[in-house]
């Protein structure tokens, strides 16, 4: 209990310097962008294919439930609404963890086991800001913009189940979707929680590296921790944020 | 490599710039310094000398502030090197190069971005002094037809030239070197050897050499120390360490196996260990059962 707490307390003085860095981090356009490149765009392909089957899911689930009242109609806002408040958020922050987030903490481990963070560190050269508060940043900017295309590409999909092979109206599944999607309500509130899923899922990957053993063994152990530890988060801070936003 | 033979001797008493005084530290239960005092006098060569594991890189690391001691205080310029807070410490840093053990090349950038590195974070000078700065350093180490490779693609001598180009890129005032000539051949050992000399002299700077090639470096150091057991056992010019008739360090000096520096790290001895496991002991660690 001790030792975690201990860590619970690293990880937050972890975090206070990296966001001492970010003003910095803004600026280095280039480095900034190199990151997303890679911390995103790494994800990107993957976003896109798991978000459309997702997508194709919703729309043959959704469409047996619904036809069973008459309400196929409606089979666009239901996958609207289940993507934008739930799954887009949820699953890119799972996926993103996954592929991005343990490639983060597995490339900050390593970097610390060859002394590379050291060697920066007697140069006078802050890691914290000059390698950390970068990719944290762009991890950060990323997951929003993955949700996003993840809910994008998942309406696509569900549109092509329920209109393109069961034969849903075309129009009735975008109007109602159009009419029933509250852009505060639902929209705002899953940006809301992706913005809190990329803090948290970044911030737990680099900071599992940066805490690595300096070992070869310690550096796995970082990867496999940083995968566990923002999946548990973002299921765990879903249910907290969901309870908060559509409790009235 | 001989030093020109007309350098005149150091002075008896040089002003130190740095000064390790009754340095204390622990890795885990085990002492590796033990009230350890030493100085380095600004201008000079100083060697660290002492066996493998004697603690000369935790000692690099303690100066550079990296570690902190258990007990005792560093001193460089006069300032106590743990007692800065993060922004003074970094700027002690920026008149520091250090030459890391495995050097510590970035794997993300290539040879010649990392000579730019420290040049880009310290400095807003133009791309072509940059580049400027970085050829010459690297010709001075003899990879300025290197500049393309990445890190991956030398060799281990290779990358710690690159890193020793690196390391002095920002013209520190102190360099302190971890072993520079451990993986070199002799020509590059020799040329190394020189090349911290020239710099030590031409950019006045002061040089600390932790190794353990006594004879190389004897020819280019102005004051020599050994380490053993947690503590400085001798302090002089190399002339003096070599005729020190203390049996410890003509030990180390000559490479003898058999004297007061044992060749093993600490523990029972072997027939105990090697007996002791037939009885019914298997895989006992001796690190361990100590911890
Ligand atoms: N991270 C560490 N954890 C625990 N003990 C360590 C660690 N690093 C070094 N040590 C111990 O500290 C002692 C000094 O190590 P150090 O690396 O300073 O030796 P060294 O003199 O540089 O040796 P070499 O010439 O082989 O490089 C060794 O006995 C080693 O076992
Ligand atoms: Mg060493």
């Amino acid at each position: 209990m001790l030792a975690w707490l201990e860590v619970v307390g690293r990880g937050a003085v972890f975090l206070v310097r990296v966001l001492g860095g970010l003003p910095g981090a803004a600026f280095r356009g280039r480095e900034l962008l190199r990151q997303i490149g890679r911390v995103g765009a790494q994800s990107m392909v993957l976003i896109l294919v798991s978000g459309a089957f997702v997508g194709m899911v919703l729309g043959l689930q959704g469409y047996n439930m619904l036809v069973r009242f008459g309400a196929e109609e409606s089979l666009g806002l239901a996958v609207a609404l289940a993507l934008v408040r739930e799954l887009g958020p949820v699953v890119s922050a799972l996926l993103y963890a996954g592929r991005a987030g343990s490639a983060l903490a597995a490339e900050i481990g390593l970097m610390k086991t060859t002394e590379q963070l050291a060697a920066m560190g007697m140069m006078a050269v802050d890691p914290l800001r000059r390698v950390i508060a970068p990719r944290f940043l762009a991890g950060v900017l990323s997951v929003p913009l993955l949700a996003a295309m993840f809910s994008a590409v998942g309406v696509l999909g569900g549109q092509f189940v329920g209109v393109g092979l069961l034969g849903v109206d075309d129009g009735a599944f975008w109007s109602q979707m159009q009419a029933g999607v509250d852009f505060r309500d639902d929209v705002a509130n899953g940006i809301v929680k992706s913005v809190v899923f990329g803090v948290v899922v970044t911030w737990i990957s680099l900071f599992q590296g940066h805490d690595a053993v300096p070992t070869s063994e310690g550096v796995s152990r970082a990867t496999t921790r940083s995968v566990v530890w923002s999946s548990l988060a973002v299921f765990g801070l879903d249910f907290v944020l969901t309870s908060l936003m559509f409790n009235d | 490599m001989a030093a020109e033979p007309t350098r005149a001797p150091p002075p008896a008493a040089p002003e130190p710039l740095v000064a390790v005084e009754g340095l204390t530290f622990h890795r885990g239960p085990r002492p590796v310094f033990d009230s350890l005092d030493m100085t380095m006098a600004k201008g000079e060569i100083t060697a660290v000398l002492g066996p493998s594991g004697a603690g000369k890189t935790t000692l690099l690391k303690l100066i550079g502030g990296e570690l902190r001691p258990d007990g005792g205080r560093v001193l460089v310029g006069g300032k106590d090197v743990h007692r800065l807070s993060r922004s003074g410490l970094y700027t002690l840093r920026k008149r520091m190069g250090v030459l890391f053990q495995a050097g510590a090349l970035f794997t993300d950038l290539d040879v010649y971005e990392n000579v730019a590195f420290p040049l880009r974070e310290h400095t807003r000078l133009s791309e072509e002094t940059i580049r400027d700065v970085v050829l010459l350093k690297l010709e001075a180490v003899g990879l300025r037809n290197a500049r393309g490779l990445w890190p991956r693609e030398l060799s281990g001598g290779m990358a710690r030239r690159v890193a020793l180009a690196r390391a002095i890129a920002l013209d520190p005032e102190i360099v302190l070197y971890d072993e520079p000539l451990a993986g070199q051949d002799p020509i590059s050992a020799g040329v190394l050897v020189t090349l911290i000399r020239q710099l030590n002299d031409a950019l006045g700077l002061t040089s600390i050499v932790v190794t353990h090639d006594v004879e190389e470096i004897s020819a280019i150091a102005d004051r020599m120390h050994v380490l053993s057991g947690g503590k400085c056992i001798a302090t002089g010019a190399p002339a003096e360490i070599r005729a020190s008739g203390e049996s410890s360090v003509r030990q180390f000096m000559q490479g003898l196996p058999d004297g007061p520096v044992a060749f093993h790290f600490p523990g029972p001895p072997v027939a105990e260990d090697l007996l002791g496991a037939a009885a019914g002991a298997p895989g006992g660690n001796p690190a361990a059962a100590r911890a």
